[in-house]
């Protein structure tokens, strides 16, 4: 159960991630960068880079986290052994 | 464990070098001036990175959150993503366990009567090889020595 807590939670992240990337290429024409005759500048260049890198990645990272909380909560329980001395002879 | 280990450090990794590329771009590209009023771009851009690297510092901190749990609620010296796969539903098996004791207790008296066994009467001479004796020609004579004509544990004065 700990493990799959673990595992959602790094997949909030990664959401959260992907998220961020998404504005960070989208950023350039929602705020208007200033294009000169069309061509792109350096900062529109290094916004849609560096947001492509951070979706990418957390768009990967997203896919593995919910992969393994998925199989966490496939698995079945174990069984709680009882707790008791050790037998002697 | 491990998996999720190295994905959540490979990625705090990449965002937060990204972020720290987005957030000083306005100046390494020279598009901002260190005086003058941010521009939109520049503003857009530094809360932009700000931001990925404080997902990149979270990251961080789940990920050293977990491995610390883990590590906790592992047995002394074994990390719990390496922990061996239990046999037989996780309970060691009676017979197994007696067994090695049985080993275990076997080896040991092994040891003792090897131990307390009669140490051989006669011992190798020491010396030198025949080999070494042949190639040096007549064995070394140790010259007498003079019997002590003092008391060794009396100081001298």
């Amino acid at each position: 159960m700990t493990s799959l807590r673990s595992n959602l939670q790094l997949a909030v992240l990664f959401f959260v991630g992907l998220a961020a990337g998404i504005w960070a290429v989208a950023a350039p024409w929602i705020i208007s960068y200033p294009t000169p005759n069309g061509a792109w500048t350096s900062s529109v260049w290094a916004a849609t880079w560096v947001g492509s890198i951070v979706a990418v990645a957390s768009g990967l990272g997203l896919v593995v986290a919910l992969a393994l909380a998925v199989s966490d909560a496939s698995r079945p329980q174990k069984a709680v052994a009882p707790t008791q001395p050790p037998e002697t002879r | 464990m491990v998996l999720r280990v190295i994905t959540g450090a490979s990625w705090s990794l990449a965002t937060g070098l990204a972020g720290a590329w987005l957030l000083i771009s306005p100046w390494a590209l020279g598009e901002q001036t260190g005086s003058g009023d941010w521009t939109n771009v520049t503003k857009t851009q530094f809360w932009t990175g700000a931001g990925l690297v404080a997902l990149a510092v979270v990251g961080l901190v789940l990920v050293a959150a977990q491995i610390a749990g883990a590590l906790r609620g592992a047995p002394a010296g074994q990390p719990a993503g390496f922990r061996s796969r239990p046999t037989g539903g996780g309970v060691p098996d009676g017979a197994q366990t007696d067994a090695a004791l049985v080993a275990l207790a076997n080896a040991l008296v092994a040891d003792l009567n090897r131990q307390s066994a009669p140490a051989p009467t006669q011992h190798p001479q020491p010396g030198p090889s025949p080999q070494i004796a042949q190639q040096n020609g007549p064995p070394y004579q140790q010259a007498p020595q003079p019997p002590a004509t003092t008391d060794p544990w009396r100081p001298e004065r």
